[in-house]
């Protein structure tokens, strides 16, 4: 079956429908037609205050017998559908029982150089609450945790998304790429029924390479490598793969430092790689041979990241509906500090 | 519909895409817990933007362009944000504000209504028409509102004693709103001169179908040397002097010997033109005056405007008050100057409106309502002023026709009662109206640029100085004066001439 015929056979728009029941089974959600029940006459307060963590950075020893010879990447001519995938999460409001949050994801389709296809999913409504969680088969460390810590339980949500997502489409794919933001690792916030591993072995089944791209790693000991790399004029790659597994365990497929284009100026990439035929070159080849490169990014992960991001309009546009749609009781927003003090109330 | 802010006397007004707002139309906003209301008018609307909903569009283009795609959103948030997208401000002007919507208008607008609680919502023009307390005897239908189908009324009355223009760009409707006014004038009964450039007012007579029109038997045609002539005694000296001063330009030297020969003349009962050229051509003064005196006559004698000898003639020439007398339910006297060299036009035009200054003057004629297409093709713009201020005083009623503002001076301009104005894209002509007119700039500017085609705006004391929309209706009658193109489906093309 040809690239082209791939994308309108998988590519029905039933698709979409198939991305939310796997997302629904990983994550706990509550569907929006219920969420008028539950919080009807709820009080509920809208948060404007996002938190965000800071990676640790660890700094480990790695194996010096370690060859690090870069490799020039040449692009292939063989069509390939790159399907890339990100999503967002932000948080919304909060009530006495559990916090709602809103998830947004997109998925772009790219071959033979050209955007062809784009999927945009969501804004979806999760709200996550002490009955829900106690429901499902998360931890119940985890759980209490996902109720105070808004950045984890975004993480989840997120993570859980964008495994559905995958899975749907290393199901439905072949001879095909699945490029995720960011690196390929299992993570204590997938469902068992939805992990990266899962998503690999799918897409190993179904002959298609998945691809972690991560614009920037906390691995410092890695960024002696980019110079070596920029100054090569074509696209390189670097087997970074002993270095990263002394540092980090978990890490799946093989790891690379990328710079996919000629000049200088091109970013360097961490990439992890499980090709179905485990030959990562050619996997790379491809990629470049089939998507459109910005400063060494794929166009379609770029787009798919524009997709999913939430706008000021679109959150503004969420609270309302979820203040008028579902009669809940709009709290005051107003923290104290300025109330008290007689500052801008904005 | 909610307010958003308020500078000086402009509101900005929220609204939705589905609330349907015309420029010009009117609003009424009900403080309900102050009681009291503001009345604005609409004058120009905008998206409502902000850097997030510009951020919006550009990266959802950007992202459509790329690629055909799939939505699926449960929440219909897109539909939200399109809505967002689409909301619009209304940039309104305060006209006024009255205690009850029953009540009379006041000027007081030094309140500020609740962005809150005020209820906001359309005056209709009966309303409108309430509030200003508008009424007269003599209704003129002058369309409707806007793009509603409300009718709107002015009334003779307020064109009565006043001057008033017509204004726009070429094919914007000037003619036919004159056409409208001149019949609707004449269905009350008034008396009507209009100097006619292009032939087009003696449609009035007819319906489109060929048939009469009610006010068929009040148009009468006046073509100049045909059945416009008149005697040199009827004119009299002053209608002769001001002909000669103005449209012939005849030096005053020349001028005081035509009067001797004319005052002899007159003592012997012989003001005839061949008496004239005799006495001209024998009379004893300097032969540059006489070949000024000559050349005049020549002209005289050449545009058959005056009759030879009325005593020998069967035709003793037009007299306006015999046609006024014979025509008591009102009369449209339509000069035809299309046909005229243009000396011969303003020599028309000196004469008939001296005569009739005369016959007012001396309570001989009823006032007389004056239409005036272009009229600076055929009146001197010095002596615009005169006419103004003059004839106002005797009972000439102006209204001026025109696609060139800038031509009429700026005397007549600051004295203009009423204006209807059509579109208008112009920047010098639309600083030059919003200059003298009542009404502030910013409503003139941004609603004339944009009229449609038959639409004006009214301004002045028929609208009580609200200015307002109308569009103007198709009439019933023949429309003549319509520009002949070659290029036209049926036409008769030049193979068909030949």
């Amino acid at each position: 079956m040809n690239a082209n015929a791939h994308l309108n056979f998988d590519l029905e728009e039933n698709l979409k429908t198939e991305f939310e029941n796997t997302f629904r089974k990983s994550v706990i959600i509550c569907p929006s037609d219920q969420l008028e029940e539950i919080l009807k006459g709820r009080r509920i307060i809208f948060d404007s205050i996002e938190r965000f963590t800071v990676p640790i950075r660890t700094n480990g020893s790695f194996d010096q017998s370690c060859k690090m010879t870069p490799m020039v990447i040449h692009p292939s001519e063989k069509v390939t559908p790159v399907s890339s995938i990100d999503s967002s999460v932000i948080h919304l409001a909060r009530t006495e029982e559990g916090r709602l949050y809103a998830a947004k994801s997109g998925v772009v389709i790219s071959s033979g150089r050209r955007i062809r296809r784009h999927f945009r999913l969501g804004p979806v409504l999760i709200y996550l609450t002490k009955g829900f969680l106690c429901n499902s088969k998360i931890d119940h460390i985890l759980g209490n945790l996902l109720l105070v810590d808004n950045s984890i339980a975004k993480r989840l949500i997120r993570i859980r998304l964008e495994r559905a997502i995958q899975l749907v489409l290393s199901s439905h794919l072949n001879s095909s790429i699945i490029l995720i933001d960011g690196t390929l690792r299992p993570s204590v916030f997938e469902d068992y029924n939805c992990t990266i591993n899962r998503v690999i072995e799918m897409s190993t089944l179904s002959n298609n390479d998945v691809i972690g791209l991560s614009k920037s790693t906390s691995m410092t000991i890695l960024n002696q490598f980019e110079n070596l790399l920029k100054a090569l004029p074509y696209s390189a790659c670097i087997d970074t793969g002993c270095m990263i597994k002394s540092l980090a365990r978990n890490t799946l497929g093989n790891n690379l430092l990328v710079k996919l284009g000629k000049n200088e100026n091109e970013y360097v990439l961490r990439a992890d790689i499980c090709s179905a035929n485990g030959n990562d070159l050619e996997c790379l080849e491809r990629l470049i041979g089939n998507d459109i490169l910005f400063r060494s990014y794929p166009e379609s992960l770029r787009i798919a990241h524009h997709i999913s991001t939430f706008t000021t309009t679109e959150v503004s546009l969420l609270k309302g509906f979820i203040s008028r749609s579902y009669g809940a009781e709009v709290g005051d927003q107003t923290a104290a500090r300025k109330s008290i003090l007689g500052v801008s109330f904005v | 519909m909610k307010i958003l802010q308020k500078t000086n006397d402009e509101l900005i007004l929220l609204a939705v895409k589905s609330e349907i707002v015309s420029k010009g139309d009117y609003f009424l906003i009900e403080d309900t817990e102050m009681k009291r209301d503001l009345i604005v008018q609409v004058y120009n609307e905008e998206y409502l933007s902000n850097q997030s909903i510009i951020d919006d569009i550009v990266k959802d283009e950007i992202i459509r362009a790329t690629s055909p795609g799939v939505t699926y959103d449960p929440l219909e948030i897109g539909l939200l944000s399109g809505v967002v997208r689409d909301s619009r401000l209304f940039k309104a002007k305060i006209r006024g504000s009255s205690i009850g919507a029953n009540n009379n208008m006041s000027s007081d607008i030094t309140w500020l209504p609740s962005r809150v609680n005020s209820k906001i919502r359309r005056l209709t023009i009966s309303e409108l028409n309430r509030i200003l307390n508008r009424g007269g005897e003599s209704p003129i239908s002058i369309g409707s509102v806007g793009n509603s189908q409300d009718p709107f009324i002015i009334y003779a009355e307020d064109l009565d004693g006043r001057l008033n223009i017509i204004a726009g760009k070429k094919e914007s409707g000037k003619s036919h709103l004159s056409k409208l006014l001149v019949k609707s004038l004449l269905e009350h009964g008034a008396f009507i001169l209009v100097f006619d450039l292009n032939n087009e007012y003696t449609g009035l007579g007819i319906k489109p179908n060929g048939l009469s029109s009610n006010v068929e038997s009040k148009i009468l045609l006046l073509e100049p040397g045909k059945n416009l002539r008149f005697s040199l005694e009827y004119c009299g000296k002053p209608s002769i002097s001001s002909m000669l001063k103005n449209a012939l330009d005849m030096p005053s030297t020349s001028l005081r010997e035509f009067f001797r020969i004319w005052d002899n003349l007159y003592k012997r009962h012989a003001l005839t033109l061949e008496a004239l050229s005799n006495a001209i051509n024998n009379w004893n003064f300097n032969d540059l005056v006489r070949d000024a005196l000559i050349s005049r006559f020549h002209t005289i004698h050449n545009s058959r405007l005056f009759l030879n000898d009325e005593k020998s003639d069967e035709y003793e020439g037009l007299r306006f008050e015999n046609l006024i007398s014979n025509n008591g339910h009102g009369l449209a006297m339509i000069v035809n100057l299309g046909t005229c060299a243009p000396t011969i036009r303003h020599m028309v035009v000196e004469l008939i409106l001296n005569k009739l200054v005369e016959l007012l003057g001396n309570d001989v004629i009823p006032p007389i309502f004056l239409f005036a297409e272009e009229a600076h093709l055929y009146i001197k713009e010095t002596y615009w002023d005169d006419i103004i201020t003059r004839m106002r005083h005797f009972g000439i009623y102006s209204t001026f026709i025109t696609n060139h503002p800038e031509a009429l001076g700026e005397g007549i301009l600051r004295q203009v009662d009423n204006i209807f104005l059509f579109n208008f894209v112009n920047e010098s002509d639309l600083e030059r109206i919003s200059k003298v007119s009542l009404v502030d700039k910013d409503t003139i500017k941004s609603i004339v640029r944009t009229l449609p085609q038959r639409y004006s705006l009214l301004i002045g004391k028929m609208v009580q100085e609200l200015p307002i929309v109308v569009k103007v209706p198709q009439l019933d009658i023949k429309t003549y004066g319509e520009t002949k193109k070659f290029f036209r489906k049926n036409s008769p093309t030049l193979l068909s001439f030949k």
